[in-house]
């Protein structure tokens, strides 16, 4: 179904939110308002439509952590596994200039008050701490993140968190594999982590603020503030 | 055998312990509950910052369950959609 949507019989509504789903995740910064007038047509309200979209940018943390830690599954399950292509390419970005610059959904995390709370206490968590990680590294791989996303906001707000040494660019390095190729991610890029000089907290650390930051810059690029 | 050391819930202290109670006395579908009676293997990938595991998992995770705007299948849908645009299993 998710792999031919089209031949799936799905009800209106649904194939609306595999497509929100499917922008989020794959080309959020190519998300236009007609996106959301498609789907206010199949018949979704304002708060399906929004909680879809918070749903899947959120999935996109958890499936980066649980292929960057490789964590093993929970459940037998009857169907079959589905291939991974590791050579995969990830949909291509435009260039900067052609960035987003205006949020397309009239839509606000506000307006999902109890979740706009619990983002701002794991955003102050993640992103705000000295240790393992200091705040530089943070922002360092945050940026990497948002640019790989093309979300100018956060990458104009990080201006001076741009790579300035070895150690950096192999943060920034791995945050770009994890966010636009997290299929091919694997135990050397870990070790490669441990080679500048990461512990197994730091490197917690790392994957977490990078995968936050793939949620938190696809809201950015998908709702209004 | 995952990448980063993974406490379990045997070997867990105190403090994960405790954090790992919390979790399991979350309300939710029998189905989410895994045979192998330990915490969800995403949950012990955190397990190295356990104040971040109910950041993730009693907030953020629990708030986007509340309201009855979409339904458990289609929530599952979006969940499953965006794993298989991921290519990740999970």
């Amino acid at each position: 179904m998710v792999d031919s949507p089209t031949k799936a019989r799905l009800a209106p509504a649904d194939a609306a939110m595999l497509g929100l789903a499917t922008s989020v995740t794959q080309d959020p910064w190519a998300v236009e308002r007609a996106d959301y007038e498609r789907a206010r047509a199949a018949g979704l309200g304002d708060g399906t439509i929004l909680q879809a979209v918070v749903l899947s940018a959120y999935f996109n943390y958890l499936n980066r952590v649980a292929d960057a830690v490789d964590i093993e599954l929970d459940y037998e399950s009857a169907l079959p596994r589905p291939d991974r292509d590791a050579l995969r390419e990830p949909v291509p970005r435009p260039s900067r200039a052609r960035w987003p610059t205006a949020a397309p959904f009239p839509l606000r995390l506000a307006d999902r008050p109890v979740t706009a709370e619990a983002f701002e206490r794991w955003r102050a968590h993640v992103l705000e701490r000295e240790s393992p990680l200091s705040r530089r590294d943070r922002a360092v791989l945050a940026r990497a993140v948002a640019w790989s996303l093309c979300d100018g906001w956060t990458v104009d707000a990080l201006g001076d968190a741009a790579p300035r040494s070895p150690r950096e660019e192999g943060l920034a390095g791995y945050a770009e594999v994890l966010t636009a190729t997290p299929w091919r991610l694997n135990e050397e890029h870990l070790q490669g982590l441990r080679g500048l000089g990461l512990d197994d907290r730091g490197l917690l650390d790392v994957i977490s603020v990078a995968s936050f930051q793939n949620t938190a810059s696809r809201l950015r690029l998908v709702l209004a503030e | 055998m995952a990448w980063i050391p993974i406490i379990g819930r045997r070997d867990a202290d105190a403090t994960l312990a405790a954090v790992y109670d919390k979790m399991a006395a979350r309300p939710m579908p029998a189905a989410y509950r895994p045979a192998h009676g330990d915490a969800p293997g995403i949950i012990r990938a955190h397990s190295l910052d356990p104040v971040l595991i109910p950041l993730v998992f009693a907030g953020m995770s629990a708030s986007l369950v509340q309201g009855d705007a979409m339904t458990w299948a289609q929530r599952e849908l979006v969940n499953a959609a965006t794993s298989r645009l991921n290519q990740c299993l999970y």
